[in-house]
C-alpha cells in the first residue's frame, strides 16, 4: 500500500513542521510536513498569485478609483467557500495597508431547488455567510430557472416545441431536464445552463470576470469527462484563466491547489472553521458510493481523480498542465457557436456518425433530430435521443 | 421524426423492421437482426476505408495477423469488402513470432488456417530469426517486468522487416475504437502532446519507418467485433500474452470501460475528442523530439497504439506506470522549485486564438543504424540499443539459429532465411 500524500497527522507520530521547524506538523503535504500556520500561508500564496492582477493599484489622483467587480459563484462546496474565505482574507489585508480593496465581490449562489428538492434553501446558508464576511462587497440568491431572463441562452434548448413567450419557467426548465435521455446528459446540460446563467449574471452585473473554485484535480476532471463526452476541442475553453467565449473573463484562483489540500484546510479549526459554512460535503460521499447505473461521466471522473491525486498528485498537474498547451481551433477556423454551449463548434469532423441508420456518408454529424447542424459534437451527443417535449402554451 | 416510444412487446429489427432482433449493438443500443448487424458493421468499415482513401488499386497491403479477435476480424471483413466492393488491393496476412510457447505457437496456426480460410499468402517473421532472442529468453534474462517495452519495440521493427520483405509499404493492424480511446486517454494523463497528435491518425507514417500502418477498425467497438467474429462463426485465438499479468487491469483500459457501462457512445466520444486534440497541438509540440517523453527512451514506442501490444503492458498504462511517471514529475517540480518561494507548478496558457507562429521544430536527422541498417535517429536503433543490454548477460555459448522454412514458397522462403540467418548473426557478433 502505497503512503498517500497527503493526509492529516493525528494519528501519527508528532514531527515538526518543515518550513518553521518550530511547531508539530499536522499535515503531510506532498512530501512537506507542515504545521497549521505555515498550510494556512501555503495555501493563501497559492490563491494571491493568481490574483495579482487586482491588487491596489497607485494610481494618479484623478483617476477612477472604483474598484473592479468580480463575480464568485457560491455552491456552499469545499472549493468556493474556500475561495470567499481566502479572498475575504485577502481585501482585508488590501483595506489594512492601502484603505482601498482592488476589487469587490458579487457572491452568487445558484439555487437548483427546482429540479433538486434535497438541497437546503439557498437564503438560510448564504445568510450564515453573510454574517461571516460581511464586507466582501454583494450578495445574491438566484434561482436556476432564472436563467431564462438570458434569451440568447435558453433559445436553443426549444427542443422540436415551438418556443412561446412567458410561461413558467420552473416548469420549462423541468420539461426539458425531463426530454434528456440520460443521467450523463442531464448533468451536462445542467453544466452548461448554470455556467450561461453565472456569466449572463456577470454581465449583467458589470463585473468584469467570474472567478470559480476550480481545482487542479477539478479542472483534470473536466479535461477527461470533456474528453469523454465528445468535446475534446473545449478543454482550453473550459480550463484556461482568461477570456470566455460568453465575452467575460473566466478566472481560477485555486487551481494550483488539489481538492484534498483543501478538504484538509477546511477540517482544521485554526486559524479559522470553514467547515460549518460547506453543506454537500456528506452527501457527496453519499453519492459517488456506488457505480450504479445512475452514475453520470462527470461523477466517474471525479471519483477516478479523487483517487488518483492521493498517490499521484504530479499526475494530476500534469493534466491541467497539457490541458492548457492545447490551442483553440477557434483562432484558425471560425466556424460559427455551437447553439447550446455557445462554444466555438469544432470543425468538419464528419466521419462520425450519431444514428447508426443514417445513410454512411449521407448524414452528417449535426443532424440529430432536425436540429440542423448548429450543435457541437458533444452537446449533440448529449440531446442525441432526447423527445420533443409538449408544453401547454 | 420523433423516436418510437419503447414498446415491451416490440421485437423487431430496426434496420429492416421484418426479422426479430436478436443483438443489441453495444455502440448505439440499437437492437437489429443477425443480417442487419452484419451489413451495418461491415459498411461502416467500408466508409471508413473510403472517405479516408485508405487503399489504392493494384497495391498489396499487409494485414497484421496476430490470429486474435481483430486481427481475424480484420482479414476476414477486408477479403469481403474487397470482393464486394472490387477495391483492387491484394491483402498479405503478416504475422509476427514473438517466441512464447503456450501462446504464440498456437495462435500462430489459426493464422495458417486464416490463410487458407481467406486464401491469403502468409509470411512470418520470428524474434529468434531478427534478433537472436525470443521473448521466453528475453523473460529469463531479465524477468517479467519490463518485458513488454522489448516487446514493443521488436514487434515495431519486425512489423516493418517483414513488410519490407514483401515489397509492400501500407501495413494494416486491427486497433479498434477502445484502443485508440484508450491511447488517448493515455497520452492525456501522462502529458504526451507528441503521441496525442499523432494516436487518433488512420493512417500514420513517420520519419523512423518507411512503413505506413493504418487501422480500419479505427471506429469500431471491441465487442461488436467480438459480436461479428461470434456470428460469422470465424477461427480465432483469444488467450491472452502470458507475460503480461497485467492484462486488462490498466487504468486507462478500466476507466474505459467503465465509461462504456455509464454511455456505449463514449468510446467513440473520445476518439472524436482526441482528433480534435490531433488538430490543438500547436506546431513546435508535435514533432516526437519536442516534448522528451518522462519515461526512459526505451519505451518510447509505446502509447501511439501502432506497435503495442492489445495484452496491456507496453500499450497500456498501469499504476506501476503511473507511480514511476508521478515519481518523474516530482523529481522534475522538485529540481524547478526554490524553498524559499515555491513557483506555481502550473502555467495555464490562455486560448490561444492567434495564429500560430512558424515553426521551430529541432529536426531530427535520420539516418541508418550503424548495425542493422534500420532507420534511426541515433547511432543505434532501439531495438539494437536493447540487444546490447541483453547479450551484455547472455551466457557465451554457442548459438544456434534455427531458421523454420515457411510452408510455402520453400525456394522464397529459403532466401528468406539465409538473409536472417546473416542478419542474425551481425546482431550478435556486432
Amino acid at each position: 500500500m502505497t503512503e498517500q500524500n497527503i493526509t492529516s497527522n493525528e494519528t501519527t507520530v508528532s514531527t515538526l513542521c518543515k518550513r518553521c521547524s518550530a511547531s508539530p506538523s499536522v499535515v503531510n503535504l506532498r512530501t512537506e510536513h507542515l504545521c497549521s500556520n505555515c498550510f494556512d500561508k501555503y495555501i493563501r500564496s497559492k490563491c494571491i498569485k493568481r490574483m495579482e492582477a487586482y491588487r491596489v493599484r497607485y494610481s494618479p489622483p484623478d483617476t477612477d478609483t472604483s474598484p473592479r467587480r468580480l463575480l464568485l459563484p457560491l455552491s456552499f462546496g469545499i472549493s468556493s467557500t474556500t475561495l470567499l474565505h481566502l479572498l475575504n482574507s485577502q481585501l482585508q489585508n488590501q483595506l489594512a495597508r492601502t484603505t482601498r480593496t482592488g476589487f469587490v465581490l458579487v457572491v452568487v449562489h445558484i439555487d437548483e431547488s427546482a429540479i433538486d428538492s434535497t438541497v437546503p434553501p439557498g437564503e438560510e446558508s448564504m445568510r450564515a455567510v453573510q454574517e461571516r464576511f460581511p464586507d466582501v462587497g454583494e450578495y445574491l440568491v438566484v434561482k436556476l430557472e432564472g436563467v431564462y431572463e438570458f434569451p440568447s441562452a435558453v433559445r436553443a434548448f426549444e427542443m422540436g416545441a415551438e418556443g412561446s413567450r412567458g410561461g413558467d419557467w420552473k416548469e420549462k426548465l423541468k420539461d426539458l431536464l425531463g426530454a434528456l435521455p440520460s443521467p450523463t446528459s442531464r448533468m451536462d446540460v445542467l453544466r452548461i445552463l448554470r455556467t450561461r446563467l453565472i456569466a449572463g449574471l456577470a454581465q449583467k452585473h458589470a463585473c468584469e470576470a467570474v472567478l470559480w473554485g476550480d481545482t487542479t484535480t477539478r479542472l483534470a476532471e473536466k479535461t477527461l469527462a470533456e474528453t469523454a463526452k465528445g468535446r475534446g476541442f473545449s478543454v482550453p475553453w473550459q480550463t484556461s484563466d482568461g477570456d470566455s467565449p460568453y465575452g467575460i473573463k473566466f478566472l481560477h484562483p485555486l487551481r494550483d491547489l488539489l481538492k484534498k489540500e483543501l478538504a484538509v484546510y477546511v477540517s482544521l479549526e485554526a486559524p479559522t472553521p470553514l467547515h460549518p459554512l460547506c453543506f454537500g460535503v456528506a452527501k457527496g460521499k453519499k453519492k459517488y458510493a456506488a457505480v450504479g447505473k445512475g452514475i453520470t461521466i462527470d461523477e466517474l471522473m471525479t471519483q477516478y481523480f479523487e483517487g488518483i491525486e492521493g498517490q499521484y498528485p504530479s499526475i494530476v498537474a500534469n493534466v491541467v498542465r497539457t490541458a492548457g498547451k492545447l490551442v483553440t481551433e477557434g483562432g484558425v477556423v471560425r466556424i460559427g457557436r455551437c447553439k447550446i454551449c455557445g462554444l466555438p463548434r469544432d470543425g468538419g469532423g464528419g466521419e462520425l456518425v450519431l444514428d447508426a441508420g443514417t445513410k454512411l456518408g449521407e448524414g452528417s454529424s449535426g443532424e440529430v433530430n432536425g436540429n440542423g447542424s448548429d450543435m457541437c459534437y458533444g452537446c449533440a451527443r448529449s440531446v442525441h435521443g432526447a423527445r420533443p417535449y409538449e408544453r401547454p402554451s | 421524426m420523433p423516436p418510437a416510444l419503447p414498446i415491451p412487446a416490440s421485437k423487431l429489427c430496426e434496420s429492416c423492421r421484418s426479422a426479430r432482433a436478436l443483438i443489441s449493438r453495444p455502440k448505439t443500443h440499437q437492437k437489429l437482426c443477425k443480417p442487419c448487424f452484419l451489413s451495418t458493421f461491415e459498411s461502416e468499415i467500408h466508409a471508413t476505408i473510403v472517405s479516408t482513401n485508405l487503399f489504392k488499386q493494384g497495391s498489396r497491403v499487409a494485414i497484421g495477423a496476430s490470429g486474435g479477435k481483430d486481427s481475424t476480424v480484420l482479414a476476414s471483413v477486408l477479403k469481403t469488402l474487397n470482393e464486394r466492393y472490387d477495391y483492387g488491393v491484394e491483402f498479405v496476412l503478416l504475422s509476427i513470432d514473438e517466441g512464447i510457447k503456450g501462446y504464440r505457437d498456437d495462435s500462430l496456426e489459426t493464422v495458417k488456417r486464416n490463410a487458407v480460410q481467406y486464401g491469403m499468402e502468409l509470411v512470418i517473421v520470428s524474434y529468434e530469426e531478427l534478433y537472436g532472442w525470443s521473448m521466453d529468453s528475453v523473460v529469463q534474462s531479465i524477468g517479467k517486468k519490463g518485458n513488454c517495452t522489448y516487446c514493443g519495440v521488436f514487434r515495431r521493427q519486425a512489423l516493418d522487416r517483414g513488410a519490407e520483405r514483401l515489397g509492400i509499404h501500407h501495413v494494416v493492424t486491427g486497433h479498434n475504437a477502445d484502443d485508440i480511446a484508450e491511447t488517448v486517454l493515455m497520452n492525456l494523463l501522462r502529458g504526451d502532446l507528441p503521441r496525442l497528435h499523432r494516436c487518433t491518425s488512420i493512417i500514420t507514417s513517420s520519419t523512423s519507418s518507411p512503413i505506413a500502418r493504418s487501422k480500419p477498425l479505427k471506429y469500431a467497438y471491441e465487442k461488436e467485433i467480438v459480436l461479428y467474429a461470434l456470428h460469422k462463426k470465424l477461427d480465432y485465438f483469444s488467450t491472452e500474452c502470458i507475460y503480461s499479468p497485467e492484462a486488462f487491469r490498466g487504468s486507462a483500459r478500466t476507466l474505459i470501460k467503465a465509461l462504456e457501462r455509464v454511455r456505449p457512445s463514449a468510446i467513440l466520444d473520445i476518439v472524436r475528442s482526441g482528433e480534435a486534440f490531433s488538430r490543438m497541438i500547436p506546431s513546435q509540440a508535435q514533432a516526437p523530439g519536442a516534448e522528451p517523453p518522462q519515461e526512459s527512451g526505451a519505451e518510447a514506442d509505446s502509447g501511439d497504439g501502432d506497435a503495442g501490444c492489445k495484452n496491456g503492458g507496453a500499450g497500456r498504462s498501469s499504476g506501476g506506470e503511473m507511480r514511476d511517471m508521478e515519481r518523474a514529475l516530482v523529481a522534475e517540480a522538485s529540481g524547478l522549485e526554490t524553498p524559499i518561494a515555491p513557483t506555481p507548478c502550473i502555467n495555464p496558457g490562455k486560448p490561444k486564438q492567434t495564429k500560430q507562429t512558424p515553426k521551430k521544430i529541432r529536426e531530427q536527422k535520420m539516418s541508418n543504424c550503424t548495425r542493422c541498417g534500420y532507420l534511426t535517429s541515433q547511432k543505434l536503433c532501439k531495438a539494437c540499443t536493447l540487444l546490447e543490454g541483453l547479450n551484455k548477460n547472455r551466457p557465451k555459448t554457442v548459438v544456434e539459429v534455427e531458421v523454420g522454412i515457411g510452408d510455402e514458397e520453400v525456394s522464397s522462403s529459403l532466401q528468406r532465411g539465409m538473409e536472417a540467418v546473416k542478419l542474425a548473426e551481425e546482431v550478435i557478433t556486432g
